[in-house]
């Protein structure tokens, strides 16, 4: 939030649970919601305007017309969940036309996310740059999500271990290994050897294009999930062609 | 802060904006109460 009031004269921030991205076994009506508290923290943090559209305002009929996003969905968290993204990207397009923005911040915690807006924008060229923003982070380095409450105190113990995997990936690439292959092996000993938790994935892909790669000399994203008891937890690192780490990641121009 | 409920007031707001050839940052989310920045 910061970086976007650096970056722009004004930061609009909207607040939506948007049903369309919710599959009928998923949970719309127990995610939650804390409107108060959505608004002071928009405001601690700077936001100019909040949008906050009830149902109706951005859905008042039954939608006409439906977008699909066919690349980028088969891979990560994508694969369990079909229709999800085309929920997010007409959402998304609704938003962008009322909101009309010139940048677009998105959290890069889910980086499959990032790359699908990505691809809509360079699809539809809509005219707008598309930033994603470090995870944020608990001390010991557990990504933040409203899912963590659901761990138990030995779970949440535990949990550090998925980024600390993710480093030592991170680590490996940096002493000269660039066999992705090996690069999953290492991360999923250390998941297994230190956490209750049931692997669901662990991936290496190209970024933003979500392809396997057989090797690690280009920008990649290394990304797992992880199920625990009553939380399943997603983190991921992005590195550049030279194996560093990016925090901040840039849409490249439009074609 | 202001808090906009409605699809036509924002687009209003926006159009100003624009004629003022102000820059717009948007930050979408499904509430942020929980982290500095959630997800979709």
């Amino acid at each position: 939030m910061k970086k976007a009031k650096e970056e722009n004269d004004t930061v609009v921030s909207s607040v939506f649970v948007n049903p369309l991205q919710f599959g009928p076994n998923e949970d719309f009506d127990r995610y939650p919601r804390n409107e108060e508290e959505d608004i002071r923290k928009a405001e601690y943090v700077g936001v100019d305007f909040l949008f906050i559209p009830p149902l109706d305002e951005m859905y008042p009929q039954k939608m006409q017309i439906t977008m699909t996003i066919n690349d980028r969905i088969d891979v990560l968290c994508g694969k369990a969940r079909p229709g999800h993204f085309d929920g997010v990207i007409t959402v998304v397009t609704k938003l962008f036309h009322i909101t009309q923005p010139d940048q677009v911040y998105f959290g890069m915690k889910d980086a499959q996310q990032v790359a699908v807006i990505d691809a809509l924008i360079q699809n539809l060229n809509f005219p707008i740059s598309l930033i994603g923003l470090p995870t944020v982070r608990e001390e010991d380095g557990l990504a933040k999500s409203s899912r963590n409450v659901n761990l138990s105190k030995r779970e949440r113990a535990q949990a550090n271990w998925l980024y600390k995997a993710l480093k030592h990936g991170h680590q490996l690439v940096v002493d000269g290994e660039f066999n992705p292959a090996i690069i999953i092996k290492e991360i999923n000993n250390i998941i297994s050897n230190n956490t209750d938790g049931k692997i669901d994935y662990i991936e290496v892909l190209s970024y933003p294009e979500l392809k396997p790669v057989s090797d690690m000399n280009q920008q990649v994203i290394i990304a797992l999930a992880v199920q625990f008891e009553r939380a399943r937890l997603i983190d991921n690192l992005l590195l550049n062609e030279d194996g560093e780490i990016i925090r901040f990641w840039k849409q490249e121009e439009s074609q | 802060m202001e808090i906009i409920r409605e699809v036509n007031e924002m687009r209003n707001i926006i159009k100003l904006l624009k004629q003022g050839k102000k820059k717009i940052g948007f930050v979408p989310t499904m509430g942020f109460f929980m982290t500095d920045i959630s997800n979709l």
